[in-house]
């Protein structure tokens, strides 16, 4: 297998694992233009949540890079009452996980 | 009116009405409507003011009582000349509405053309020779006249006053077009926008281009092609953004297709990113820390909420000491394959190493190593195949990345566990017949490490790694003591230098190696025989410990069930427990406290604590049934210790109620090792918190 396949392999079953984790309720994986390319949530939610999630890693990316242009965004999380966002974002797309860890 | 006008092609160029048409009364009388009844209509209230007025001339005057006119006649009209150019329009309008009408496929034409001029006022001049008679009377006639109109200026005859001329009445005009839509651009230039731009270089910019001339022949929606560019670039406010997301989403079917494919390319290309898989691993283990946060919590000792609870409601009581499972290290691959060893990195902590046992039955067996991260309990972050069954690993302290192994089979590799799937270092296999290797690793910190291993043929040697190649040394061969039978399991006791280098100068490192029932103490300078020799099991001594804390004490297990606790320069064991007679397989000092041992039995796990009792051990821990537990390692800096067992899993253990020594029990202890005194201060020395107290006793 080349090493590319290999890796695109990787690639899935780490998300298949994911998926299959205690509490997990979606995955999306939104390019950069703000279009959901792979989700598994319903339509609607995906798009609602990419949209909305867009928005507001842009200001979280706009507001650090303010502080110091230097710095980057690598990682946020969004705690709620009833479950976690977690974003991981990109220059070319961004990994949203939402979970609730006591479910 | 309903009249519908087509031009050639078809589409519909209907003038629309400029006014609120008053319906006619009487359709009927339409087939004879004459101009002057279209001029001046009742109700049409354009004409109210045209009536004859004293600037024009008397030639229109009696226009009104003047007979309808044929439309091919001269035609005079009523009113200033745009006002007359509607009326034109209207005029043909109505006609053209009495025709019946035509079907839409055949157009007519409609000619507009101007009419003549229309002169007012003409007052030819009269024309007199210079040689006429009244010539002179004409010129002078002309300079008066020129004189009286120069003197009127300033003359008293005359008066300049201004008159009222009938002001005609305003005409709304109403007009329609479409409105002209007005689209907002902004953008803001943030400090990190301005750092941006000044950091791309020109390459970066023409690459930049390109990319966007192609997006721009790809996309549908041109209207927001530049803004999403721009957004994309500058990253600035996602109205825009949002704008074009909702155009696409609403696309044409014909566009949808493109549409699908484009996402389609970009969801392969996301997939197959470095980037993007570093961000699913960092994601994953987000998510496994989220699920297993009060296990580590536990792990690492850090106070529960709900612990809390408990302990404020239990105080008091004394609870039997019990091991808490926590969690299991435990993947698909390894299940079913017995652990043979476990090791934790020596710089990061976090990072385990386990050494398994192949699963076929083939000879020789592939063994499997694993490497394990806690951040993510559930899945090994590397896993390195060997050929044949690992029987103990180690890793290196000058180089944290990298594992030594020993295996079955004698040989012994070195892994560079940075690299995914490589193998670094050569796995050597020349050594002949070497089995059950122990590889040990001596640090130093004035000589460089050195990878030391024992093995069952009796050779402890020395590797080394030269440019490629992987090279041994003897240092040292073990003669079998009288004859003891021909299989001879050696394994090694690692002596780890806690003061530095000073110790070692002394007699280089120090090794121990076993032999059936014996223990031989040698230094690597040494090489020639043994400094001492430890006898005091009757049966095969299976495992030695040194302590991590007091440099001169070991443990010594043994098949006969038997722990046995030593000093070096004694040659008969300081203190001995025994709990079952069984075979023991491997004893672990604690390195957080230095009078907590454990041990393991084929089927329970017991850890002893030397300050609460030497007779039993504090804690007891039975195996499943049908497991066997084959593998001991405690965590440095937390209350646990990991369990690996026959089924290929690691399990986590948290010590629970262990409280370690109590005062009295240390003077009880100090007063039963009065006779062996140097005892006495190793032993108060390990107990890191029972010193002060016995500070305090004396």
């Amino acid at each position: 297998m080349s090493l590319r396949r290999k890796k695109g392999a990787e690639v899935e079953e780490t998300l298949k694992r994911i998926q299959s984790q205690k509490g997990v309720q979606g995955i999306i994986i939104v390019n950069s233009e703000g279009i959901p390319v792979k989700s598994t949530l319903d339509n609607q939610s995906t798009v609602q949540y990419s949209a909305l999630i867009h928005q507001l890693v842009m200001k979280a990316r706009s507001t650090l890079r303010d502080i110091d242009p230097q710095n980057d965004l690598t990682f946020l999380r969004v705690r709620s009452k009833k479950n976690e966002i977690m974003i991981a974002p990109d220059k070319d797309y961004f990994l949203i996980v939402i979970q609730n860890p006591s479910a | 009116l309903c009249l519908q006008v087509f031009d050639s092609q078809g589409s519909d160029v209907t003038p629309l009405p400029l006014v609120a048409v008053v319906d006619d009364p009487d359709p009927k009388t339409r087939e004879k409507s004459s101009l002057e009844e279209v001029l001046f209509k009742k109700g049409s209230s354009i004409f109210k003011s045209s009536t004859p007025t004293d600037v024009v001339s008397s030639r229109y005057g009696d226009i009104q009582t003047h007979k309808p006119i044929n439309m091919e006649g001269h035609s005079m009209f009523i009113g200033t000349p745009d006002k007359i150019f509607l009326e034109i329009i209207r005029f043909v309008l109505l006609l053209l509405s009495e025709f019946p009408r035509k079907p839409v496929a055949e157009g007519f034409d409609i000619i507009l053309s101007e009419t003549d001029t229309i002169s007012l006022l003409d007052l030819p001049p009269t024309l007199v020779s210079e040689d006429a008679e009244d010539a002179d009377a004409v010129k002078q006639r002309n300079r008066d006249y020129a004189e009286f109109c120069s003197s009127k200026m300033g003359s008293d005859n005359f008066f300049e006053r201004s008159s009222q001329t009938l002001v005609g009445e305003h005409k709304c005009k109403y007009t329609q077009t479409d409105t002209n839509k007005s689209v907002n651009k902004g953008t803001i230039a943030t400090t990190w926008d301005i750092y941006d731009s000044f950091s791309m270089s020109t390459e970066n910019r023409e690459t930049r281009e390109s990319e966007r001339v192609d997006y721009l022949t790809r996309t549908r929606n041109k209207q927001d092609v530049s803004e999403v560019t721009m957004s994309r670039e500058t990253g600035k406010s996602f109205s825009e953004n949002q704008a074009y997301f909702f155009g696409v989403s609403s696309a044409a079917e014909t566009d949808a297709d493109l549409f699908m494919l484009k996402t389609e390319s970009n969801l392969e290309k996301i997939l197959s990113s470095e980037a993007f898989m570093k961000s699913v691993s960092i994601m994953e283990r987000v998510i496994v820390l989220n699920i297993f946060q009060p296990k580590l919590a536990a792990f690492r000792g850090l106070p529960n909420e709900e612990d809390e609870e408990r302990i404020t409601e239990e105080k008091g009581h004394y609870l039997t000491p019990t091991l808490e499972p926590l969690w299991t290290f435990v993947s698909p691959l390894t299940r079913g394959h017995n652990i043979t060893c476990m090791t934790w990195n020596k710089k990061n902590p976090d990072i385990l190493a386990v050494g398994y046992v192949g699963g076929s039955s083939g000879n020789p067996q592939p063994g499997l190593i694993c490497c394990w991260s806690l951040k993510n309990l559930v899945w090994s972050e590397r896993v390195f195949s060997c050929h044949s069954s690992v029987t103990c690993l180690e890793f290196s302290s000058s180089n944290p990345s990298h594992l030594a192994i020993g295996m079955y089979d004698g040989s012994v590799a070195i892994y560079n566990v940075q690299v995914g799937d490589d193998t670094a270092c050569i796995a050597n296999s020349r050594d002949c017949a070497k089995r059950h290797t122990q590889p040990l690793q001596l640090s130093g910190e004035e000589r460089e490490e050195v990878l030391v291993s024992v093995s069952g043929d009796g050779r402890i040697t020395k590797w080394l790694i030269l440019h490629n190649d992987f090279n041994c040394v003897d240092l040292m061969i073990l003669k079998r003591s009288s004859g003891q039978g021909r299989k001879q399991s050696i394994g090694g006791g690692r002596k780890q230098s806690i003061g530095g280098g000073r110790k070692q100068s002394i007699g280089g490192g120090r090794k121990q190696s076993i032999g059936g029932g014996h223990m031989h103490k040698c230094s690597l300078s040494n090489s020639d025989h043994f400094l001492d020799t430890y006898c005091k099991h009757p049966s095969p001594v299976t495992h030695i410990e040194w302590s991590p804390i007091y440099s001169d004490v070991f443990l010594s297990t043994s098949s006969d069930g038997t722990i046995q606790l030593w000093k070096v320069d004694t040659l008969n064991p300081k203190m001995s427990f025994t709990s079952v007679q069984s075979i023991v397989d491997s004893v672990k000092w604690s390195p957080n406290c230095g009078t907590v041992f454990a041990a393991i039995y084929r089927h329970r796990v017991e850890v002893w604590d030397l300050c609460q009792s030497i007779m039993r051990p504090t804690l007891v821990h039975h195996a499943e049934p049908g497991v066997t537990l084959s593998s001991l390692l405690f965590a440095k800096g937390s209350d646990s210790i990991l369990v690996g067992d026959s089924r290929g899993e690691v399990t986590v253990y948290k010590l629970k109620n262990f409280r370690v020594g109590k005062p009295k029990k240390v003077n009880k202890l100090v007063g039963k090792l009065a006779t062996q005194e140097n005892l006495i201060i190793c032993w108060i020395s390990f107990s890191l918190k029972c010193i002060c107290k016995h500070q305090a006793n004396l």
